[in-house]
């Protein structure tokens, strides 16, 4: 059975701050690179991310499994896993930017990716996008005003990061793949409908200020989440607290640890 | 323009905290966008292309500094 989650947590001062009891349930590889963060706000935000994505791997297994027991390592292309003691294998990608930090995870043996971009107009778009971007990228583009430019450049930009995380390859290796096609007109029909481009699913999420690109293998018929209705986030986290804290229970401060728990999870866990 | 200079205005952070040991990896200032950013910036600075297998090689403060010191530039 395929397995997975996508959280989504806005990051506050009052997380990042709370560093000790992440770096509790860290593995010696993670810690190490936290440790080799230049600036406390990075090297807590790092923290946070790793610990976040071990505890959601811990609600979405059958067989409990304390966040602090997976095993963590990385592909040669930088891939992160999560081992569990019985074998299981967690595939997980993270992102962040000053707002958010999101985590994805399903355990098929291909590869899940995601990327969190702000929608605010990035430097040099348009020579970014001329240097780099496909013919038909650049064609769609070109049509379009700044504002609408910038938005479908941020899109095509946070498509290509997610599946050059899901599909292991350098981003710059991706640039020049054209997640557009001819009748593919607008962002709003991007927007919409995700994209397939080869066995790749590729799909977007709206939070306002930011973008998510979410990227997944659909080989294993493996459903992407769907944003929820905001009227079913209090019913899904008093879910993922029910089933997440019994397994903290070694975790010094565990009382503390419900922090971790996505404070607005936008997203459903996913069991096709 | 020094290249310090150059990297802590395009990453957006102190120019104390580019080290030649400051890397993707030690800064989270230091993603995938400003990367190229950083990398378009460094050729229109000093007059240069790079090849796309340059442009992901090129992770660190030291990797950009060995790479013009090749090409004969004086950073």
């Amino acid at each position: 059975m395929t397995i997975g989650t996508a959280w989504l947590l806005p990051i506050g001062t009052d997380q990042l701050q709370r560093m000790e009891i992440c770096d509790s349930v860290l593995g010696v590889l993670e810690q190490a690179e936290v440790a080799a963060y230049q600036t406390n706000h990075d090297r807590q935000l790092a923290s946070l991310s790793r610990a976040a994505a071990r505890i959601a791997a811990s609600t979405i297994v059958e067989k409990a499994v304390l966040p602090h027991e997976w095993s963590f390592s990385r592909a040669p292309g930088g891939g992160r896993f999560l081992r569990a003691p019985e074998g299981l294998l967690m595939n997980v990608s993270i992102a962040d930017n000053e707002n958010f930090l999101v985590i994805c995870m399903n355990n098929m043996t291909h590869g899940i990716g995601v990327d969190v971009e702000s929608w605010q107009r990035p430097v040099g778009w348009r020579d970014t996008a001329s240097r780099f971007f496909s013919a038909q990228e650049q064609s769609l583009i070109g049509h379009l005003s700044d504002e609408e430019g910038s938005d479908v450049f941020t899109m095509l930009w946070t498509g290509k990061e997610a599946l050059a995380k899901a599909s292991g390859k350098q981003l710059a290796d991706l640039l020049e793949l054209p997640l557009v096609e001819s009748k593919q007109t607008n962002q709003q029909t991007l927007l919409l409908e995700g994209l397939i481009r080869d066995q790749w699913n590729i799909r977007w999420f709206d939070f306002g200020v930011d973008l998510v690109a979410i990227c997944c293998d659909t080989t294993m018929s493996c459903a992407l989440p769907t944003i929820v209705p905001i009227d079913c986030v209090k019913a899904i986290n008093a879910k993922i607290l029910e089933i997440a804290l019994p397994r903290l229970g070694e975790i010094p401060s565990a009382g503390d640890a419900f922090w971790l728990v996505p404070a607005a999870c936008l997203m459903a866990n996913f069991q096709p | 323009m020094s290249l310090k200079k150059l990297l802590a205005d395009v990453l957006r952070v102190y120019e104390q905290n580019i080290t030649v040991d400051t890397s993707t990896k030690t800064l989270k200032a230091w993603n995938s966008s400003r990367h190229v950013e950083l990398i378009m910036a460094i050729e229109k600075c000093y007059q240069i292309r790079f090849t796309t297998a340059e442009i992901v090689s090129l992770q660190s403060f030291r990797q950009i500094k060995e790479m013009l010191i090749k090409r004969d530039i004086v950073v």
